[in-house]
């Protein structure tokens, strides 16, 4: 949910009650709830949350600072020009924003689109005169082709049987989602019958695809082992296509616990240096072919839910040196990832409850950083350039908050933190004492 | 918010540009305001807007719209450093846009199409095409012939043999 800098009833909460004391156990954000009203909001979170703010507002560096204790309660508050910190700066309680303001996208969706180049503009068709009734298939195709990639396919699909002119237009879409959810239809029928259903019909559509090109493909669907051979058989087709994206989304069934081993092999050099994005999504990635590439045009790099190693994991994203968006979404390898390497052209970092122990990552020119999780497991003390920060911590201690991350994070423009902080740390009183002083 | 930034580029000295439309209709934007059409930023970087632009596939009522967005949406830069500003007015940009394409006819909405793909103003091309698509969305053949005034040719046995080819894609 977006901050609303017009929420009608701002409040102003001036000295805090810092001596506020109160008992152990659960954590503070099931004392409140989020209402219009401010009366919900206990003194305890108040304070909590004014004095988060109290001690990141006296960051010189830290520009703009939104606090969100508990999921619902936002502390904002500019330190100005950066000038001296004020000693007991008023904080404004911009009352309750609900719930879920991370404003991280982490899915797999709403990612592939249909990129345009920029230098065709003199190209282009321009047939509509003063007076002449403009239509549809007027367009110049490759608007059409930015249209058709905004639809479903079922939808794109279905615009074969207009007429004649459009039986075969829809072919011209250069992105294809394959999703089961819209693409086997509702009827009831068997797992089997389903993955059965999706594989024909991802084959018929590719089949009046071969020879086009098709610069985004992705794949969603619920995996079985009857896929494997076919999926493989997909990413052949994108390689004959001139795929530039690149997305496969295989939840496991519950009753299996096998994971598609994706087929690197199967990319050869000039695939791997067209590529420029790649989601991944519940498959294994291990075994990186011998002597592997990498990506050297890589540019956006989504992993969600990947079953690998630490070695293959470094390996992966090691070999894609022109990063510039980088997603880890729950990806466990219960060690840590050091790249030796710098990625002067990443600017996008998140990582999601992922069980990494530690992450090293020299990227000077980052600029947005995304977090979930428990304590902060990412070094960005180097970078200097860092503009957005957005962090969600799952029941932290208080103390964590105020001291371990303004030196985790010296240089940060906007800093949003979302914190379920653990109540029996939550002595306000003892922890005025440790505050450190800038 | 657009008229303050607008304002400010010119305080710093930004120029003021000319774009003619096809109808002869002159419109005076600043260089901040005009540079969203990369093909207008191509030619401040080359130099050639000296005598204004002339623009001679966009008719006078699209290019008040086109103007009217770039405006609006010029502040968006300005805005960037200042993330509850930017929150604040990404509402009333999202209210504005949705309100331009809204209410359109569908020939004014494809000229306004053309407009923004000849200009290249990527944002504001974007954001009708995905009008387009909305307007696709969910419908039935038939409701999407009669949206686009489509004549459909199909005799009923071709019309069901392209059904038959992508069955799956025709069930509800």
């Amino acid at each position: 949910m977006p901050y609303d800098p017009d929420w009608p009833k701002k409040k102003k909460l001036k000295s805090p009650d810092l001596h506020q004391r109160h008992g152990c156990g659960g954590i503070v954000r099931a004392l409140i709830r989020a209402n219009d009203a401010m009366e919900p909001v206990t003194d305890t979170i108040a304070s909590a949350a004014a004095l988060v703010g109290l001690v990141y507002g006296a960051m010189e560096v830290v520009r703009d600072i939104r606090v969100v204790v508990g999921g619902m309660l936002r502390v904002a508050r500019g330190s100005g020009d950066g000038g001296q910190a004020e000693a007991a700066p008023a904080v404004d309680l911009a009352g309750a924003c609900g719930l879920g303001t991370s404003t991280s996208s982490t899915g797999m969706e709403n990612e592939l689109t249909c990129r345009r180049t920029t230098s065709d503009h003199c190209h282009q068709k321009l047939n509509h005169g003063k007076g002449r009734n403009v239509q549809f298939d007027d367009l110049p195709e490759d608007v059409i082709c930015l249209i058709f990639s905004k639809l479903q396919l079922k939808d794109l699909v279905s615009t074969s049987v207009l007429s004649s002119k459009w039986k075969h237009m829809w072919t011209i879409c250069p992105t294809l989602r394959f999703d089961s959810s819209t693409l086997c239809g509702s009827n009831m029928c068997s797992a089997e019958q389903f993955t059965q259903k999706f594989i024909d019909n991802v084959n018929a559509v590719l089949q009046q695809h071969r020879g086009k090109l098709v610069e985004a493909l992705e794949i969603k669907i619920d995996f079985n082992s009857r896929l494997a051979n076919h999926l493989s058989n997909w990413v052949s087709f994108a390689v004959s296509s001139k795929t530039k994206s690149l997305a496969f989304y295989l939840p496991q069934n519950y009753t299996s616990n096998v994971f598609y081993i994706f087929p690197f092999e199967l990319l050869d050099v000039k695939t791997l240096s067209r590529l420029q994005h790649i989601q991944l999504g519940f498959v294994s990635l291990i075994k990186l072919p011998f002597q592997f590439s990498g990506f050297p045009n890589l540019k956006k790099l989504d992993l969600l839910l990947l079953r690998t190693t630490r070695e293959d994991l470094e390996d992966m994203i090691a070999n894609c040196p022109n990063l510039e968006w980088l997603s880890l979404n729950r990806c466990h390898i219960d060690d840590e990832l050091k790249f030796d390497r710098p990625f002067t052209r990443l600017i996008y970092l998140q990582v999601i409850h992922c069980q990494i122990t530690k992450i090293e990552i020299d990227a000077v020119n980052l600029k947005a950083f995304v977090y979930k999780g428990f304590k902060l497991r990412v070094d960005l003390s180097e970078e200097k350039g860092l503009e957005t920060v957005d962090i969600e911590f799952f029941g932290i201690a208080l103390d964590y908050l105020l001291t371990a991350i303004p030196s985790a994070l010296p240089s940060v423009q906007n800093l949003t933190i979302e914190a379920r902080i653990l109540q029996e740390v939550c002595s306000l009183n003892a922890l005025f004492a440790k505050t450190p002083t800038f | 918010m657009a008229a303050a930034a607008a304002e400010a580029t010119t305080d710093g000295g930004g120029k003021m540009i000319i774009l003619i439309s096809a109808d002869g209709k002159r419109f005076e934007v600043t260089e901040a305001v005009a540079s969203q059409s990369q093909l207008i930023s191509n030619m401040i970087e080359d130099d050639c807007t000296e005598n204004g632009v002339r623009l001679p596939n966009v008719d006078g009522d699209i290019l008040t719209m086109v103007v009217d967005y770039c405006n609006m949406h010029a502040g968006d830069a300005a805005a960037a450093g200042d993330t509850m500003k930017a929150s604040s007015t990404e509402e009333e940009l999202k209210k504005f846009d949705a309100e331009l394409v809204q209410a359109l006819e569908n020939p004014v909405l494809f000229k306004l199409i053309l407009a923004a793909n000849f200009l290249n103003i990527k944002s504001l091309l974007d954001m009708t095409c995905q009008r387009v698509a909305d307007m696709m969305s969910g419908k039935t053949p038939e409701q999407m012939r009669e949206t686009f005034s489509i004549e459909n040719d199909f005799t009923p046995e071709e019309e069901a043999a392209i059904r038959q080819e992508n069955a799956w894609a025709f069930d509800d």
